[in-house]
């Protein structure tokens, strides 16, 4: 089936950062998640796509279509929210629908204001003085009424309450119902993910760790843990941070390396939040050891 | 059909679901050619991925429990059905072989354990 | 619709209610005042240029991501930006000089009581000989200042979409201080009798050669905004969101 999003071979350098080839690429009917640590370049990668954020090079396509040269066209399509609201906050909700109605081919104002009283948002009240969760919703409110067939979600649940967290993977869960449309979303919160999330992309400091299907993730990785001593160096080699107490040691590893495993060792399914922690913890110590021998 | 999921559960969630409507479609809970929700549907109601209920029905298809009809979704396999008769005596087999074991461990002998299950069988 | 023109539509949505009505009720109470002779409505440039102020403010905030969002080519969004600023300056100036007409010609203020009349008679009628400055002189003086400030946005405004916007207050301060500076020199200049009175040079003596100087002055206004936009569009287009 024709891929949705296509990145290839993204790079952008900033100061003290940059995304290094970053590629990936998503199939129409499905939902992604976009994790990684704070900093790790989920929102750069964003902006890329939307071309807020010039690149050095790579190629980003969205619906087949060049992020640069059709980004007009592809906005048209393409439904996004951000943390924080993009409208001037002394507006009400039947303003904002006004200001938003021209953009669009295809805006339904019979649509946003279904969704809206769905959502329950006052349409008289400062969209300034509403909730985080109540912005959210108003953004999503906006991009379905445009019959968007891309969502592109930066950080939605971070902030919100639980509520409003399970409030929005409903929605996501009853728009991915029709198999042409997707999901790109992006978080720290992985608990999100772990359940709603047919693709993973985990990006760590600029660069893709891993992408594919979230089962594989899941299958891909486990957590080993046991006795230092029972553990052949060959096998300790392969563990990705691998962390050792008093009583023990735990660590990362890939399941293809279990067979070779003894016994005595305890592994355990990683969670995708493991996951993040372990990559993160192993890379501090590597830049410690490398300023230790400098 | 009724589907829980427990997050703290060992199992991954597809097996839990695969798990759940096998024991349903062979307890009779569910009649044959019942149509199942779709699999985006079942995706959406469960708040999991589609991904996830795409492997169920796959799996359950291959096992014999459920049949994709083209064009029209999943539905219960009829009783019939070689696969899943085949399915219903492995489990009957399944559960006779627990049952011996566990009454040899038990000490008891071999007329023991038929008068057990005759005394189920009458019942 | 226009790309350009939507934009416009967006940005007038925002600032309607917070800067719209107190505009009208500026013109109006101008209006009124130019009857009666009181040429309040010569400020009308710098009111009506601050019907758009508040989208600069709300540029600088997270709003400027909508631009990153909406269906619109950043062409559009610096033209409009260009558009809002200028229109309005000009606009406003059209309306100071009408007012100022008004209330140069009005004398409705004889109907007010003796001492009222006489005051605003001596202050602002321009027809009594002893006045400091002409009609003539002084709308030329108010047209000169519009095109300034329009000039100077434009720059401003090209300045900021080029680089970021935390430069926008320096640029502002140089550009401000540049002119006080040429100001105090002429100024200096024509007080010690080095260069003539800057009256005698500046402002044609004519009627026929003020109005050629206040059409020229304008079509110097609108091409600088107009190069300056097309520079604008030109680099910002290489530029972070």
């Amino acid at each position: 089936m024709e891929n949705i999003l296509e990145i290839k071979g993204l790079n952008k350098a900033y100061e003290g950062f940059a995304l290094k080839d970053v590629t990936f690429s998503m199939p129409r009917g499905y939902i992604m998640g976009f994790v990684g640590q704070n900093g790790s370049g989920k929102t750069t990668t964003i902006r890329a796509i939307l071309d807020m954020a010039k690149t050095d090079s790579g190629k980003i396509s969205v619906f087949g279509m060049d992020s640069v040269t059709d980004t007009i066209a592809i906005k048209e399509r393409l439904g996004v929210v951000f943390d924080s609201l993009y409208l001037a906050n002394h507006l009400n909700v039947k303003q904002v629908e006004k200001q938003l109605r021209p953009f669009y081919k295809d805006w339904s104002s019979d649509e946003f204001f279904r969704r809206i009283k769905e959502f329950d948002l006052p349409d008289n009240r400062k969209i300034g003085d509403f909730s985080k969760g109540m912005k959210m919703k108003l953004m999503v409110a906006a991009a379905l009424s445009h019959n968007a067939e891309l969502i592109i979600l930066d950080e939605p649940t971070s902030g919100l309450d639980p509520v409003a967290r399970d409030e929005l993977l409903d929605i996501l869960a009853e728009y991915i119902e029709d198999e042409n449309r997707g999901v790109l979303f992006s978080t720290h919160i992985t608990a999100d993910v772990e359940r709603i999330a047919d693709y993973v992309t985990i990006l760590h400091n600029g660069r893709v760790w891993f992408t594919g299907t979230k089962d594989d993730l899941c299958e891909s990785y486990a957590v080993i843990k046991g006795a230092e001593e029972d553990i052949p160096p060959a096998l300790k080699e392969k563990c990705i941070d691998f962390h050792a107490y008093r009583n023990g040691f735990d660590a990362l590893i890939e399941t293809a390396y279990l067979d070779k495993a003894p016994k005595s060792l305890e592994t355990e399914k990683a969670s995708i939040d493991e996951i993040l922690v372990y990559i993160a913890k192993e890379d501090k110590h590597e830049r410690r050891s490398e300023n230790d021998t400098v | 059909m009724k589907i829980v999921i427990k997050n703290k559960s060992d199992l991954p969630i597809y097996e839990q679901i695969e798990e759940q409507i096998k024991a349903q479609i062979l307890e009779g809970k569910v009649a044959e050619d019942e149509q199942l929700p779709s699999i985006r549907q079942l995706a959406r109601d469960l708040k999991i991925s589609v991904i996830t209920t795409t492997r169920v029905y796959t799996d359950l298809a291959e096992e014999g429990f459920i049949i994709s009809v083209a064009g029209k979704g999943y539905f219960v396999a009829p009783r019939n059905n070689e696969l899943l008769r085949e399915r219903m005596l492995c489990e009957m087999e399944d559960g006779l072989e627990k049952a011996v074991t566990n009454g040899r461990n038990a000490g008891l002998s071999d007329e023991d354990i038929i008068a057990a299950l005759k005394k189920f069988l009458e019942e | 619709m226009n790309d350009v023109l939507k934009m416009i539509r967006f940005d007038y949505i925002s600032v309607r209610s917070l800067t719209v009505p107190y505009i009208i009720g500026f013109i109006a109470l101008s209006l009124v005042l130019a009857l009666f002779g009181i040429p309040l409505g010569a400020f009308c440039f710098a009111a009506a240029a601050a019907v758009f102020a508040p989208v600069q403010e709300l540029a600088d905030s997270d709003s400027r991501k909508i631009y990153g969002i909406l269906p619109v080519g950043r062409d559009a969004v610096t033209k409009a930006a260009f558009l809002e600023m200028t229109v309005p300056l000009l606009t406003g100036e059209m309306l100071s000089l009408i007012f100022l007409a008004i209330s140069n010609s009005s004398k409705l203020y004889r109907i007010l009581p003796k001492t009222i009349e006489d005051i605003i008679g001596g202050l602002f009628d321009f027809s009594q000989n002893d006045s400091i400055i002409t009609f003539g002189e002084l709308c030329i003086i108010l047209i000169l200042v519009s095109v300034y400030l329009c000039v100077l946005s434009a720059y401003l405004e090209m300045m900021s979409a080029i680089q970021n916007r935390e430069k926008d207050v320096t640029n502002l301060l140089t550009a401000v201080a540049l002119t006080v500076a040429v100001i105090t020199v002429i100024a200096a200049l024509s007080a010690n009798h080095i260069i003539p009175p800057v009256q005698s040079w500046l402002i044609p003596e004519t009627v026929s050669g003020k109005w050629i100087f206040a059409v020229i002055l304008n079509v110097i206004a609108a091409g600088v905004s107009v190069l300056f936009c097309g520079i604008a569009v030109k680099k910002s287009a290489d530029c972070e969101l």
